[in-house]
């Protein structure tokens, strides 16, 4: 029986002999037993022969590696045959020319952008992408990447499908109607006109069926769903997308699909997991400009922290149920609220650098309409006592509010955004805006229009 | 290359109008990417797995007619990663008959399966493989870069460098090991698990 223990220094040798072409066939016979029981010493084998394949892979031709296979392709397809009868050699210049014709149809459409099917529509702040990503409002074409390192963000599909990604996560664009999840972890909301969305991995495809569902992808944890609503079809599939097992998913039901191991089966429901991701996208759909969300509120505002450039930073505040009648915001923004009513505020805070050269503008949307807006350090002062974050420092009153002369802030027709254009004045670098919106009632009324 | 293919009659695309060629050209495009690194994995030599590559690209573009009927679901990746790694295990059947070793389909089909798995992990490694290769002396740089890209075969290209087969392997090995125990590192610091 052979001995399967193998060193990586083994594993490295044979693989050095398999990409120089030197390994003999007891070397082959060798790595053959080994590869074949040993699923580590598979691994370390496919990443250390990734070495030569990846320098192969990026320099080997100047230009497109695939317009050049494709190049070769049609060019050996349409080959000349020897026969030189005049109908054999029109017919070898028709198929000559109808080479040139696909190369040319190749090289256009290899040169030629796809049409954008998604965009980013929201940040945080500490949103960080890899590669040439421009922030909020850059356009996803198919075959995009896009590495999100740190922080979240959410795209939106044409097919208005919003997807919220949490850093690390790497995810492709197929089309507006398939996402693959290289790794990392992402919340699909569908809307009706999504139904039939599909999210893949490496372990399974993962089909809407109008729904809202969570997925993540880790190496050690291969991929696992959560549906949150509705339900989804999950399937898993081998190395060749071949489907093994599929599972049907119902809101509140969780699986994990591993294609090494081969297995497909229900766990645990991850509820804090998938409401961490899912973040406020019940009540903010898309920010623009300077906006960015930030969900770690810090504990003294009247410090700028650090990393946050020119952003306006949202913060979402606190819940309140009303037990008594409350007047809150500014002037047309200013509404009375009765008890009874379920308030949440987003506190809109800006805290210009000391080399701010320009305005900071943009706006926030929000699924719910905006029912009052404290703009003016009165309002703001006035509904601190039930607002205001406890334990957080907020900076001195008069350096809060938006300065009327300077600054403007409008709620839009529907009251769906706000729109900001900040400046700074004086001494003055800091803008504050508090937002109220009213939530639905829990038992699934409608939340409240102004 | 082992090239039956010359013949006119029947040709798809040739007979057919382009479009054919346009939704080839668009489905291929986006699964190129997984097709060439399946290719590698499986066969880890530059020089067949290019062979190897245009064999398969050949073949689909041959019976890209039949792809529908082949495949209801029109899952063009999967279709074309089965056509490849069936060139890939009849390359190493031909070694085999032939007595000079290869792999067998079952240790190629665990190869597939964990490559198309660990794919975004070779991404990983394939960016610190870049930063890596810039660490590297000049000399050792591009003689690594002019070996597994060269065009002909090792000991020719070893031999146009004045030097011993022996010595560009035996190089060639010191520069991997270099380079993996470089690419681990960078993993380490990144958090993943190398």
């Amino acid at each position: 029986m052979p001995d399967l223990v193998i060193s990586d220094d083994e594993i490295r040798r044979l693989a050095d002999g398999v990409c120089d072409g030197t390994l003999d066939a007891a070397g082959y016979a060798r790595l053959d037993d080994v590869l074949g029981s040993d699923l580590t010493a598979v691994q370390k084998y496919v990443e250390y022969i990734s070495l030569d394949a990846s320098v192969a892979m990026n320099q080997l031709v100047e230009g497109s590696p695939l317009q050049t296979t494709l190049t070769r392709v049609f060019a050996t397809t349409a080959a000349p045959a020897k026969t030189a009868s005049v109908r054999t050699i029109a017919a070898v210049v028709s198929a000559v020319c109808a080479a040139c014709l696909l190369v040319a149809a190749a090289t256009t459409f290899l040169s030629t952008p796809a049409s954008p099917v998604a965009r980013i529509v929201c940040l945080s702040v500490d949103a960080d992408f890899s590669g040439d990503v421009n922030g909020l409002g850059h356009l996803l074409r198919p075959r995009d990447v896009l590495r999100l390192r740190e922080g979240s963000a959410t795209i939106r599909l044409s097919n208005g499908v919003l997807v919220d990604l949490s850093g690390p996560t790497s995810i492709s664009i197929a089309n507006e109607r398939q996402v693959r999840l290289n790794r990392g972890q992402i919340y699909a909301t569908v809307p009706v006109s999504g139904h039939g969305f599909t999210v893949t991995t490496s372990d399974c495809r993962v089909v809407d069926l109008g729904t809202e569902f969570f997925v993540r992808r880790s190496e050690d944890t291969a991929t696992e769903v959560i549906v949150t609503e509705g339900e989804v079809n999950a399937t898993l599939v081998d190395a060749r997308g071949g489907e093994v097992t599929a599972l049907v998913l119902l809101a509140g039901q969780a699986a994990r699909l591993d294609a090494i191991a081969g297995l497909a089966g229900g766990i645990g429901y991850d509820v804090a997991a998938a409401e961490k991701l899912r973040g406020w996208r019940d009540e903010i759909v898309a920010s623009t400009g300077f906006v960015r969300t930030d969900p770690s509120m810090p504990d003294n505002l009247e410090e700028r922290s650090d990393n946050v450039g020119e952003s306006i930073r949202v913060f979402r505040e606190t819940e309140v149920l009303l037990d008594r009648e409350v007047a809150l915001g500014t002037g047309e923004d200013r509404r009375v609220f009765p008890a009874g009513t379920r308030l949440v505020s987003y506190l809109l805070h800006y805290d210009a650098t000391t080399n701010a050269t320009e305005a900071a503008l943009g706006a926030i949307k929000f699924a719910i309409p905006i029912a009052a807006a404290a703009t003016d350090e009165a309002a703001l002062l006035e509904s601190d006592a039930l607002f205001a974050r406890p334990g957080v420092v907020l900076p001195a009153p008069a350096f809060r509010g938006i300065e009327p002369d300077e600054d403007r802030a409008s709620v839009s027709g529907d009251r769906h955004a706000m729109n900001l254009h900040f400046t700074v004045f004086g001494a003055n670098s800091i803008d504050q805006i508090r937002l109220f919106l009213a939530l639905p009632d829990p038992g699934g009324g409608p939340g409240e229009e102004p | 290359m082992d090239s039956t293919f010359a013949g006119i009659d029947g040709i798809p695309g040739v007979d057919a109008p382009g479009n054919d060629a346009s939704e080839f050209v668009r489905l291929y495009s986006d699964a190129f990417g997984r097709v060439r690194g399946l290719v590698y994995a499986m066969v880890g030599n530059r020089d067949d797995a290019e062979d190897i590559l245009q064999e398969s690209s050949v073949v689909m573009w041959q019976k890209f007619a039949s792809f529908e009927s082949d495949d209801p679901a029109r899952d063009f990746p999967r279709w074309a990663v089965t056509i490849t790694a069936n060139h890939c295990k009849n390359f190493y059947r031909r070694r085999r008959d032939r007595g000079v070793g290869g792999l067998s389909d079952e240790t190629l089909s665990r190869i597939a399966r964990v490559q198309d798995g660990a794919r975004e992990l070779l991404e990983l490694r394939a960016d610190h493989l870049r930063i890596c290769l810039q660490k590297l002396s000049r000399s050792d740089r591009v003689f690594f870069e002019g070996c597994v890209t060269r065009d002909d075969n090792l000991k020719n290209w070893a031999a146009n460098k004045g030097l011993t087969a022996n010595a560009a392997y035996s190089r060639l090995s010191r520069l991997r090991g270099k380079l993996h125990q470089c690419v681990e590192r960078g993993l380490r610091r990144e958090g993943h698990d190398a």
